[in-house]
């Protein structure tokens, strides 16, 4: 299994945390919220095709409303191989930050 | 919410939709606008917009990159294939090169003809503001008075000018002179007018003294070579004056795409101090004016029309003004205008590339199984249809490319030969100009679009599953199609062969219709005064020599007689109310015997009656039976205000060319009018005779050459547009007929190889080579012979149509349609013949082998 590229991993964290409302817009708001800056339109759709290919997320349709000018959302949700990903990703993250917290640096900087 | 404030600014929301590659483009759009509207409403429309328009821009370098680097791999790849295929089947290939390259070249030697012809005058500054006064016949010869006239009575009018031609004059510098046609005489508006380059001299003062000359780059240098000829004096000779000129300026040469043509300008100051140069009396001149810009041309006709006639009550033609850019357009100006042929050309060049681009449709559908294997297995791994069309009209494209390059090998190579056709002098750097880039890279696009269209829809349409379960794709359809495409093809050939036959023969037909007058060896030439006041010794003189058998002068030799210069008004014993025109000439007492003219009733003009020279008419048949006068003899007759009586009735003779009818003419004698002189010369020493002239020519008048015409070239001369025509059409047609043989000499090869098996079983069974050659040669006959009888009536109207043009003419006959139609099969069934004679003959064995 491929590792999580950084913003495919802050996709797949915003998914996970809306649960069942996560749909553009509302990821688009969770990955600035949580990763700290706007990212383009194009930037993050194209990693929404490449996560359902790689079969990380699923989609399915909700209903249409007229905010949308009529045309369906498309839900996202985190597939047990997502899941384990993530998993991954998190176990990858502990080993490189292992025994590392603020005072580290701090300790660095003097 | 007010739906209209909310709304999503439309250029970046499209953008956004069409560059961003997300699979559920709805669900994408939707979101989008779910923001939009959300952040609207939080904030304020300017930001949302911006918020819009941020996304889209920040979306292209993304899409840009993608596209590009996919775009390049699909067009390597295109490009290989493409390639590959050319060179796979070099025969077809070929035809279909050679046929595109040979339309391609045809298309743009056309252009260039067309664009020349429409440049015409466009060069003038003023161009859009200056009109030629012209009568509603037609005719642009109008009264002197007509210039001044309307220049100081319609202030719409800001500059006018007479326009005299003087034909050809002798000019003299100390020990040179030169015999220079193309002289005008003008008013010093002139200058003004039109767009003269000036060399050396004021243009603003140039043309004010009575006795300027201006002179064009190339008569500057015949007569002052190197040398600043501003402000020297030349000596002009015409027959009846001898003028010393001051040079007052040297223009550019002026451009032949103009209907003016001059060498030199007059200033016509010191003829307009004359009182009676300015006259309403008669037409002699040309008159130009140039209107206030952005004049309505109808308002200013609708106050002029009448202009003329309120001077001179008995020209009741209604005048207006004629834009000069159309003047050499105009059919009914002079050669008889080139509008028609404009179109001709271009519907000529157009059918051209037509043929050329159904027999690349038609070999490219016919072998379209040959490629439906690798349309299956392009769709099998994920190409669309509009790929596939993509391809197509990309390889349609390369090919349209290679043969535009060739074509433009061509028209270098041609491009002499076709200056020699249509009499003009194009040159090859011509074809840079901006007109003629855009009109080729136009023709290529239209030979993509009308080659590739067919072919590309048909050949992605195939189905993957079918084609690679291998299930041969040609359908009815198609081929039902090709036929079709086929016939049209051989229409358009017929119908150009056609076409250019009966140009030809009604060429040939006016050459040699009898005119009613005797044109064979006489010579004519200009004269003046001092020939005319000598012509009794004159006379004499020359008929004592053996080889001159008649001398007579005229104002004008028939062959050139111009009716549009003006009718007279007629007035004759017993006249009801018809209505007459009527031309007059003036003649001498020798005009009948000299050109073999047959009375038909009572006498010619002669010596003996005193009062002939003064009150007598002849007149010919066509003016008796147009005043339906039962006995013409002795009645009166007035014409213009000249009223005389008629002595006689001479038969008819075409005086005019054979375009026109013969109208009716009246001839009197009067010696004033005489500006021409015609000598029957004997055929047995002709070049004995013209010595003979030409010294005598020079005892009269020893500062001029003698140069005279032949009467008879003069007259075959009148046809060159036609045959001009003639020759540019017959090559047209030949080609066309050569590439739509080229065209089915690819279909029936590729028929033949079809078929091989099919021959050899026929052959296994038992049928002879000339039962299987007749059996497929049958498709193609039908099809030429269905060609011929479409196309018949619609040539017969058409050159039906075309014929009206003339006064005398062919009768079209059945006979040139049965002979085309022969021709073209004999043709057609020649270029297949050797294709399916090689299949009829291979051996059996060698096909079937392999079942």
């Amino acid at each position: 299994m491929k590792d999580l590229t950084k913003l495919e991993e802050l996709v797949m964290m915003a998914v996970w945390r809306l649960k069942d409302d996560a749909y553009g817009v509302k990821i688009r708001k969770k990955v600035k919220e949580i990763g700290g800056r706007e990212y383009f339109y194009n930037t993050l759709y194209t990693t929404f095709d490449q996560l359902t290919r790689k079969g990380f997320i699923t989609k399915h349709f909700g209903e249409p409303s007229s905010v949308r000018g009529g045309k369906r959302k498309v839900f996202f949700q985190i597939t047990k191989e997502g899941i384990r990903a993530l998993e991954n990703a998190f176990r990858r993250h502990t080993r490189i930050w292992a025994g590392i917290d603020e005072e580290s640096f701090r300790k660095e900087y003097s | 919410m007010d739906t209209k404030k909310s709304r999503i600014p439309r250029i970046p929301y499209w953008l956004l939709q069409h560059i961003c590659s997300f699979d559920n483009v709805d669900a994408f759009s939707g979101d989008i606008e779910e923001e939009f509207a959300e952040i609207h409403k939080c904030q304020g429309r300017a930001r949302a917009v911006r918020w819009i328009w941020f996304h889209a821009i920040a979306a292209i370098p993304q899409w840009g990159k993608n596209s590009v680097i996919w775009s390049i791999n699909m067009v390597k790849n295109y490009l290989k294939i493409a390639l590959r295929n050319f060179f796979r089947h070099k025969g077809y290939t070929f035809i279909n090169t050679a046929g595109l390259a040979i339309g391609i070249a045809c298309c743009i030697m056309i252009m260039l003809w067309v664009q020349d012809e429409l440049s015409y005058d466009r060069f003038h500054e003023n161009a859009d503001d200056l009109y030629v006064a012209t009568f509603s016949n037609g005719s642009t010869v109008t009264p002197t008075a007509l210039s001044p006239y309307l220049k100081a009575e319609y202030p719409e009018v800001i500059h006018s000018s007479r326009y005299a031609m003087q034909g050809r004059n002798l000019l003299k510098y100390k020990d040179k002179d030169i015999y220079q046609e193309g002289g005008v005489m003008v008013d010093p508006d002139f200058l003004k007018m039109f767009t003269i380059p000036f060399l050396e001299g004021d243009p603003e003062t140039a043309l004010n003294n009575p006795f300027a000359i201006l002179l064009s780059k190339k008569v500057s240098q015949k007569l002052f070579g190197t040398s600043d000829p501003l402000g020297q004096t030349l000596t002009l000779l015409t027959f009846n004056m001898r003028l010393a000129m001051k040079v007052t300026g040297v223009f550019e040469d002026y451009p032949s795409n103009s209907h003016m043509n001059f060498q030199y300008i007059l200033s016509n100051v010191g003829m307009a101090r004359q009182r009676n140069y300015t006259t309403w009396e008669y037409n002699n001149i040309r008159t130009y004016v140039q209107l206030r810009k952005n004049t309505p041309v109808q308002s200013v006709d609708a106050k002029i029309s009448d202009v003329v006639e309120r001077h001179r009550p008995q020209d009741k033609r209604a005048m207006c003004l004629q834009p000069i850019t159309r003047v050499h357009l105009n059919p009914m100006y002079q050669d008889g205008g080139t509008i028609l042929y404009v179109y001709l050309f271009s519907i000529l060049a157009f059918f051209i590339l037509l043929i050329a681009c159904i027999n690349f449709i038609n070999l490219t559908t016919a072998r379209s199984s040959n490629r439906a294997k690798e349309v299956g297995i392009r769709k099998t791994v994920g190409a669309c249809r509009i790929h596939l069309v993509r391809q197509f009209f990309g390889e349609s494209l390369l090919l349209t490319l290679i043969a535009s390059a060739l074509a433009v090998g061509l028209v270098y190579l041609f491009l002499p030969m076709f200056n020699n056709l249509t009499g003009k002098s194009f040159t090859w750097e011509l074809l840079f100009q901006r007109m003629i880039v855009l009109g080729i890279m136009g023709i290529i696009f239209l030979t993509m679009l009308m080659a590739g269209s067919y072919p590309s829809l048909l050949l992605s349409r195939f189905q993957p599953v079918k084609v690679l379960k291998g299930k041969q794709m040609t359908s009815m359809k198609g081929a039902l199609f090709r036929r079709i495409l086929v016939v049209l093809q051989f229409s358009l050939s017929v119908f150009l062969i056609l076409g250019t036959l009966m140009v030809f023969r009604q060429v040939h037909y006016l050459r040699e219709r009898d005119v009613g007058y005797d044109q064979d060896n006489i010579v004519y030439f200009n004269i003046g005064t001092r020939f005319i006041k000598n012509i009794e010794t004159i006379k004499t003189e020359w008929l004592s020599h053996s080889n001159i058998l008649g001398v007579t002068l005229m104002d004008i030799a028939p062959y050139s007689w111009m009716s549009n210069a003006g009718y007279g008004d007629v007035h004759w014993e017993g006249k009801t109310n018809q209505q007459v025109k009527m031309v007059m000439t003036s003649v001498d007492y020798d005009y009948l015997d000299t050109f073999g003219l047959k009375m038909a009733q009572g006498r010619f003009f002669s010596k003996q009656h005193s009062t002939d020279a003064s009150d007598a008419y002849v007149i010919n048949e066509a003016a008796v039976r147009e005043m339906e006068m039962d006995d013409p003899i002795g009645k009166e007759l007035r014409v213009w205000d000249l009223k005389k009586r008629i002595i006689g009735v001479v038969e008819d003779y075409h005086f005019e060319s054979l375009h026109n009818k013969i109208i009716p003419m009246a001839m009197r004698i009067d010696p004033r009018w005489y500006y021409q002189a015609c000598v029957k010369i004997s055929s047995h020493n002709i070049p004995g005779a013209l010595g003979f002239l030409e010294n005598k020519w020079k005892e009269i008048y020893p500062e001029y050459p003698f140069e005279y015409r032949f009467l008879d070239e003069t007259i075959q001369n009148q046809y060159r547009a036609e045959q001009a025509i003639g020759k540019i059409v017959t090559v047209f047609t030949i080609l066309a007929l050569f590439i739509s043989c080229l065209g089915i000499l690819g279909l029936s090869s590729y028929t033949a190889e079809q078929r091989t098996k099919e021959i050899g079983i026929r052959k296994v069974l038992g049928a002879t080579v000339s039962s299987i050659v007749k059996h497929i040669s049958r498709e193609f006959v039908v099809l030429v012979v269905i060609a011929n009888v479409i196309i018949w009536p619609l040539a017969y109207f058409i050159i039906n149509r075309w014929l009206e043009r003339f006064a005398y003419r062919i009768s079209i006959g059945w006979w040139s349609f049965v002979l085309t139609g022969v021709g073209v099969l004999a043709v057609s069934l020649l270029t297949v013949s050797r294709q399916i004679l090689r299949a009829a003959t291979a051996n059996p064995v060698d096909s079937l082998r392999y079942e």
